[in-house]
């Protein structure tokens, strides 16, 4: 592991991997920044593009965008009250406040210090948890990965979104997707349709592209259209901006990291979670509560140091066991899968340079952002709120299809792609989530395949499946996902007739 | 329709006499090397390696690798299949997926239609099994099986693949039966006999003997009858009495109808890459194990595989129809 670890700090000393951290920070930054481009999006666009170069740059450049697109959507949020990111949301609470109040050089300040802390506090949580994790995965055999797997799909569809209806039924569509292609335990071909091109199963990176990126380009062409293009000049404060000690900060930070990264281990819930429970926690704990929502520093610092700490601790069960948590977890996986990297216990196992690599990327980039996310910097990012949507949404389309046919060389899949674009944007409209989807789509097979695998090496004895203690523990984590919208239905009803008895 | 076809059976004709014109300077423009797997794999590796030294030894040729990944090789078979047969296309094979798959598939590629080249490398397939079993050598594996018939668990990649048709093999080699594990891919399969959640396991002996030297797992024998120079301490189930001749074989194909004088053209060249000390260092380093064939010992190897199978299928088919 040390070996790996020193390995990978070597590898990383070149000017190639050097440039594709920077630049992809700078990246993630514009992309966070800009409202309607978020980390999904931008990584569902990279991913592809990435696929011509050394699995190192390629992870550097996802890496940098990760982290600066969770700092970047903090910047509209702070100066125009309009989050970047979803994750931002939180951040508008006492950023836009701060702005009002002219303090917004301060706001922007405090959010980035906050997001580096963030990150690299996760970054070291993936460090001290992942190798040690990716030993004791060995010991999960075909039941326990059926349990996670089903862990993992039952709680993005229950947790996610207000509807845990059309969260399950768009875990199930993923679950029908999945079941495309050659069935590994009978050998035989389903709905492959005389297709060659699905005998394999529907490609997981064409899914991620298609429901990520193109449903959001659609929708930002069509608000470019409908509500036409909005010209807002932008001023940062200056001169006024009272600053803020930092060195108060660091219980919120403290505090943040921990809720976030926890966050970010359990499946289910992304950063826009992590940042709203930190926030709440950092208003209830303070001495002051009433002070929040109205410009406190505290604020801006709990959400970002919330949603940043989310982001590498999500990688901790997709690098170990590979199983995603999160849609942006299941747009990494689908990076690793591009430059042939399996994620699970292999993984560190075979490609320790490559992995080791990756977590200090993670590292390094949210330690960049101190010196990119500075105040010039920042002046000059706030200036892409100034691109016209109605631009970049072709240019972003264009970019799609160049880089997804140069992963397999195939019209087949693009076409996939697009079809899956416009599948995609027909379920927002309607409401539904997309991440219980795409979660489907990667733990469904696997969820099918490990099941039927444990009932074959037990010849048939369905209680091998809850043999182990591991086992057992899982699937009762399961039962008490399931129960969530039982108890919240339960809560409603008791408020509700508190309230009118 | 039939108008269409022989409209097309012409041109085809028209085409393959322009080719013929021509074959005696090639190669004179780029040739394209398919690889039915994606970039990275050990097929895609093994393109990429030779193709330099198939330039040079083809008079500075222009070869370009392209990846055609799907259904397991299947779909740039098919593709190599009805190509222009000028020597332009070309496909690196791997045996024995290019005749597994045509088993219980939509596959509509045969045997017959490839010319067969020279080959690179026969890397045998073997047995591993976790360090907590009694298994030290492939007798006991067998005496076990013979024991207990249709117990013990033996994993690798899904129905229908080479890993699983070579526990086929083997089961009819020594009249034994196991319960084999299907695993969406050698990884897997690998981390399950590590965690001892299965018994053994079959892959090529190039993944396998890494776990070996790990001390994670311990490999009994390779599928073959001559030990390997990657792994020379590895005992044969062949030493041990069981005839199995099962790995990957690796060379190059083109369209049927490819005139003879380009198919030497590209054997010779093949021949050469293999003699180069270069290639033979590059190779040394990837733990490949180089073994040339010709197009004729290629092409009877292919259809040897391809009428076992078809022996052991008309016995005891493996994918339900």
């Amino acid at each position: 592991m040390i070996e790996d670890l020193i390995g990978a700090g070597f590898a990383l000393m070149t000017w190639s991997n050097v440039a594709a951290m920077v630049f992809g920070t700078l990246i993630g930054i514009v992309i966070g920044a800009l409202p309607g481009l978020t980390t999904t999006i931008g990584l569902a666009i990279l991913i592809p593009l990435s696929f011509g170069l050394s699995p190192l740059v390629a992870l550097g450049l996802m890496a940098g965008l990760y982290n600066g697109s969770m700092y970047g959507g903090a910047i509209p949020a702070i100066l125009l009250n309009i989050p970047g990111t979803p994750a931002a949301i939180a951040t508008t609470f006492d950023g836009y406040p701060m702005t009002e109040q002219g303090n917004a050089a301060s706001a922007l300040r405090v959010a980035c210090f906050s997001s580096a802390v963030g990150g690299f506090s996760s970054a070291l949580a993936l460090l001290l948890l992942a190798p040690p994790l990716s030993l004791v995965t060995l010991a999960f055999g075909p039941p326990e990965y059926f349990w996670i797997a089903t862990f993992g799909l039952v709680s993005i569809a229950v947790l996610i979104g207000g509807d845990p209806i059309k969260g399950m039924i768009s875990a199930l569509l993923g679950l029908l997707i999945s079941s495309v292609g050659m069935d590994t335990v009978t050998g035989r071909i389903r709905f492959s349709f005389g297709r060659l091109e699905l005998v394999d199963g529907v490609n997981i990176v064409v899914v991620l592209i298609g429901l990520f990126a193109l449903p959001r380009v659609l929708q930002m062409a069509e608000d470019a259209v409908t509500r036409g293009v909005r010209v807002s000049d932008l001023k940062i404060g200056r001169g006024q901006s009272t600053p803020f000690p930092i060195a108060h900060l660091i219980p919120t930070w403290i505090r943040s990291s921990v809720i976030g990264i926890m966050v970010g281990i359990l499946p289910g819930a992304g950063g826009n979670i992590a940042a709203f429970l930190s926030y709440n926690e950092a208003k209830r704990s303070d001495r002051d509560p009433e002070s929040f929502g109205k410009g406190n520093p505290k604020g801006v610092a709990a959400a970002e140091a919330g949603n940043s700490s989310d982001n590498a601790a999500s990688m901790i069960p997709t690098l170990t066991l590979g199983v995603p948590g999160n849609a942006i977890a299941a747009l990494i996986m689908g990076g690793l899968l591009v430059h042939g990297l399996q994620p699970g216990p292999s993984l560190f196992r075979d490609n320790g340079e490559i992995v080791y690599g990756f977590v200090l990327q993670m590292m390094i980039t949210s330690v960049l952002l101190f010196a990119l996310g500075g105040m010039i910097a920042t002046r000059i990012f706030a200036q892409v709120l100034r691109v016209p949507q109605v631009m970049l949404a072709p240019m972003i389309v264009a970019l799609m299809c160049l880089g997804l046919y140069t992963v397999n060389n195939s019209q087949f899949e693009l076409f996939m792609m697009i079809g899956f674009g416009v599948f995609g944007y027909i379920l927002m409209r309607m409401q539904f989530p997309l991440p219980p989807l795409i979660l489907g789509v990667i733990l469904g097979g696997m969820a099918e395949q490990n099941l039927r695998t444990a009932l074959l090496i037990s010849r048939g004895d369905w209680w091998h499946l809850l043999a182990s203690p591991i086992s057992k523990t899982i699937a009762g984590l399961v039962v008490l996902v399931l129960l969530v919208p039982l108890y919240r239905h339960v809560r409603e009803r008791q408020s509700e007739a508190l309230k009118n008895g | 329709m039939k108008f269409v076809t022989s409209m097309l059976t012409t041109s085809v004709f028209a085409l393959s006499s322009v080719a013929a014109f021509a074959q005696s300077d090639y190669p004179t423009r780029q040739i394209e090397l398919m690889v039915g797997f994606s970039a990275g794999g050990n097929l895609d590796i093994l393109a990429r390696q030779a193709e330099p030294f198939l330039e040079k030894h083809m008079g500075g040729a222009d070869i370009v690798v392209i990846n055609r990944p799907g259904a397991g090789g299947a779909l740039m078979q098919t593709q190599l299949a009805g190509a222009e047969p000028d020597g332009y296309t070309l496909g690196l094979l791997s045996m024995p997926g290019v005749v597994t798959v045509l088993f219980g598939g939509d596959v509509d590629y045969e045997i017959d239609d490839f010319e067969y080249s020279g080959t690179f490398t026969f890397e045998p397939h073997s047995i591993m099994v976790g360090t907590d079993t009694p298994y030290e050598t492939p007798e006991d594996l067998v005496a076990a099986a013979r024991e207990n018939p249709g117990t013990i668990t033996i994993g690798g990649a899904g129905i229908g693949s080479a890993a699983h048709l070579a526990v086929k093999v083997l089961e009819r080699a020594a009249d034994v039966e196991f319960a084999f594990i299907p695993s969406p891919g050698s990884a897997e399969m690998q981390n399950q006999v590590m965690g001892g959640h299965i018994e053994g396991g079959v892959t090529t002996i190039s993944s396998s003997y890494t776990r070996h030297q790990e001390n994670q797992a311990r490999v009994i024998g390779t599928l073959s009858s001559e030990r390997t120079t990657v792994a020379p301490e590895i005992a044969t189930f062949g030493e041990a009495g069981y005839e199995v001749e099962w790995g990957a074989l690796r060379g190059i194909a083109a369209p049927k109808g490819t005139p003879q004088e380009v198919m030497d053209k590209i054997t010779e060249a093949v021949r050469l890459t293999m003699e180069d000390p270069e290639f033979q260092e590059i190779a040394a380093q990837n733990n490949m194990l180089l073994t040339f064939m010709d197009g004729a010992q290629f092409e009877a190897s292919v259809r040897k595989i391809h009428s076992d199978l078809e022996e052991i299928w008309a016995d005891e088919p493996w994918i339900e129809q």
